[in-house]
């Protein structure tokens, strides 16, 4: 479970993010939802332990990421927005090297390198090296890296950018996997039909502030509007006219 | 943590080791400086060699056995020669032509002056340099004449010539004996810069331009792991480049001819080991240099330029302790690539172990490799590296 709570982030004057709580819990996908500049990668960098909090808390399983980084980081599998690859290692070794970094040896690790293979179906590129790959292929090659050490929490930044229909598909099925092993997903997302299918929470975010959390037929019928998107459309503008009033 | 940084080290290791430009950097240096110091010494070995001859062409030899039979005395070869009325080159194998004038035995004969031509070529320091001796010989053979004359006629020679000069060489070793042990040494300094140069870009400025940085940042390592695990890979990387330097170049110099070698090495097996260990430190040291520079570097390329400018401080220092060693103060000789170089011409030039000069020099790589490596680790955790990564 990753429970946030009231965290700030500035980069100089810039407010990225201001006073955003939310939870999310375990056998659930929790979608942030927002456009770009809202404050969704902030957030999630904050939890992955890449930006510390202006002020605020984040725990992973009950463990503070600012207090005992190497710890929370340990409970986590992450999926940044960019995953570069090293093209001089081939896909085997890119992925054990991952779970040799999450602590793992010998025989479990090589099990594990196997496992993530057969779920992510990608045994035809296990032995080629990663230079070269398609951007599907990359996208494998760097989620089986994440979640080789099946970690109880995944955080996933804007995981269908640049995916193919098969692609996404495969995604989503592996997603629902590791929510129904009672997995907690985090991830970040503007795409309303995948948040729309995928979710079970969806915290929608503006100008760094949450404006609306729940589950996504909540909030459609919450905002009064016909479907998500515009939902999202309605109560972003009204986030932004607050923001500008409150600034006036 | 050790795991972490075995495991950081194995992977960087093989990720180098099928990289190109990585092997392509240490083959390079390996053996294209054997080859090119080869070829210096071969340049070299004519300056040299006292015992080879030098040749005079005389056009009008007939006239003036005297003068040959003289310079014959003085080492030189001679040869007859015709030449044309203004030499334009010096005939074929000759160091210097002389032409004497028709009526140069009957000037000489009634006590006249002749007017002696002698024409050299200083197209290179070698050639000038044998001319010159030519032309020292003819003022010589001419000073004897003179002398002979003087005699004849009574007046003492002490009259003419009341210092008789002579001159001998006091240094142990000329100053381009120096100059090329000097460079062997700033050679071997220079080794772990030139080899590690490439897989210190990669290890991390190469991370931050492939963005593979963000999913290394997220694991359960800290920036003091990933750091020492890719120092150590570095460090290796200069370490085997460094000694397979060392190594090739002491073997090409031992295959060489002894004549052809401006300098003699004296190094002995403790001394060997001591310039191992200190070559180690020197590694460390340069490994920690070059990730400070490249862990501010955003991508190869700009970390290319970078590097470029830090080589240049290594081989000034070098440049500047070859050509004005005099001229620095006796404090330099502690500092970083300074000590390196003089403690390492003492143990294979000279023989002799200078405890205090290696001292110095492992200390200020060990300090030098601390501060390094505790500034790429502050860098690394750091808000600006980490919001970027």
């Amino acid at each position: 479970m990753i429970k946030i709570q009231k965290i700030a982030k500035n980069f100089g004057d810039v407010q990225a993010v201001r006073d955003v709580s939310f939870t999310a819990e375990d056998g659930l996908i929790t979608t942030l939802l927002g456009a770009n500049g809202s404050g969704k990668s902030t957030t999630l960098r904050s939890v992955a332990g890449l930006l510390r909090p202006t002020s605020g808390t984040v725990t992973v399983d009950g463990i503070d990421v600012l207090g005992n980084p190497i710890a929370a980081q340990a409970r986590l599998g992450v999926f940044p927005d960019q995953f570069g690859l090293y093209t001089r290692l081939t896909t085997r070794e890119h992925i054990a090297y991952f779970a040799e970094l999450q602590g793992m040896r010998g025989q479990a690790r090589d099990h594990a390198v196997e496992e993530v293979t057969r779920l992510l179906h990608m045994e035809d590129i296990l032995d080629r090296r990663t230079e070269g790959f398609s951007q599907g292929q990359r996208m494998k090659v760097a989620l089986a890296g994440a979640i080789v050490h099946k970690p109880q929490n995944i955080v996933l930044d804007e995981p269908t950018r640049g995916l193919d229909v098969m692609s996404i598909r495969l995604l989503r099925e592996i997603l629902l996997a590791l929510k129904a092993e009672g997995h907690c997903v985090l991830l970040s997302s503007h795409v309303m039909a995948e948040v729309e299918v995928l979710s079970d929470h969806v915290v929608m975010m503006a100008e760094g502030l949450i404006c609306a959390d729940g589950s996504p037929k909540g909030i459609v019928r919450d905002s009064g509007q016909p479907n998500l998107e515009e939902a999202f459309v309605a109560l972003t503008n009204e986030a932004i006219n607050t923001t500008k009033r409150s600034a006036a | 943590m050790n795991r972490a940084i075995g495991t950081i080290y194995r992977k960087e290791m093989k990720d180098m080791l099928r990289d190109k430009r990585a092997l392509i950097a240490i083959v390079s240096y390996v053996f294209g400086f054997p080859l090119m110091f080869a070829f210096l010494f071969y340049l070299m070995s004519d300056d040299r060699a006292p015992d080879v001859k030098s040749t005079i062409a005389i056009d009008g030899m007939a006239q003036a056995p005297g003068l040959v039979a003289y310079l014959e005395r003085a080492g030189f070869a001679i040869t007859g020669t015709e030449s044309e009325p203004v030499p334009t080159s010096l005939p074929e194998g000759a160091d210097a032509l002389v032409v004497l004038p028709d009526d140069y035995a009957a000037r000489l004969r009634d006590g006249k002056q002749a007017r002696v031509w002698v024409y050299v070529d200083e197209t290179s320091r070698t050639a000038a340099e044998r001319g010159m001796k030519a032309s020292e010989a003819l003022l010589a053979y001419n000073q004897q004449i003179a002398t002979v004359r003087l005699v004849a006629r009574g007046v003492p020679t002490g009259l003419m010539a009341p210092m008789q000069i002579s001159t001998g060489d006091v240094s142990k070793a000329s100053f381009i004996n120096k100059v090329m042990g000097n460079m062997m040494m700033l050679l071997f300094t220079l080794a772990p810069f030139v080899v590690g140069l490439s897989v210190a870009l990669d290890a991390l400025a190469g991370e931050r331009e492939r963005q593979s940085l963000a999913s290394l940042m997220v694991l359960p390592v800290s920036s003091a792991t990933i750091t020492i695990g890719k120092w150590a890979m570095v460090a290796s990387f200069g370490l085997i480049g460094t000694m397979a330097t060392m190594t090739v170049n002491l073997i090409a110099l031992s295959l060489l001819p002894a004549d052809l070698l401006p300098f003699t090495l004296k190094v002995t097996p403790p001394g060997m080991m001591l310039a191992l260990l200190q070559l180690v430190t020197l590694c460390m040291f340069v490994a920690s240099l070059q990730l400070v520079v490249s862990i501010h570097a955003k991508s190869f390329k700009e970390g290319q330029t970078y590097m470029s400018m830090m080589m240049m401080v290594p081989a000034i220092v070098g440049y500047a302790k070859i050509y004005g060693e005099s001229k620095l103060p006796a404090f330099v000789n502690y500092l970083p690539i300074f000590s390196d170089m003089e403690s390492l011409g003492s143990i294979f030039f000279s023989g002799v172990v200078d405890i205090q000069l290696t001292a110095a020099a492992m200390t200020a790589g060990l300090l030098g490799t601390a501060l390094c490596l505790s500034l790429t680790i502050k860098r690394l955790s750091s808000e600006h590296m980490l919001a970027e990564a």
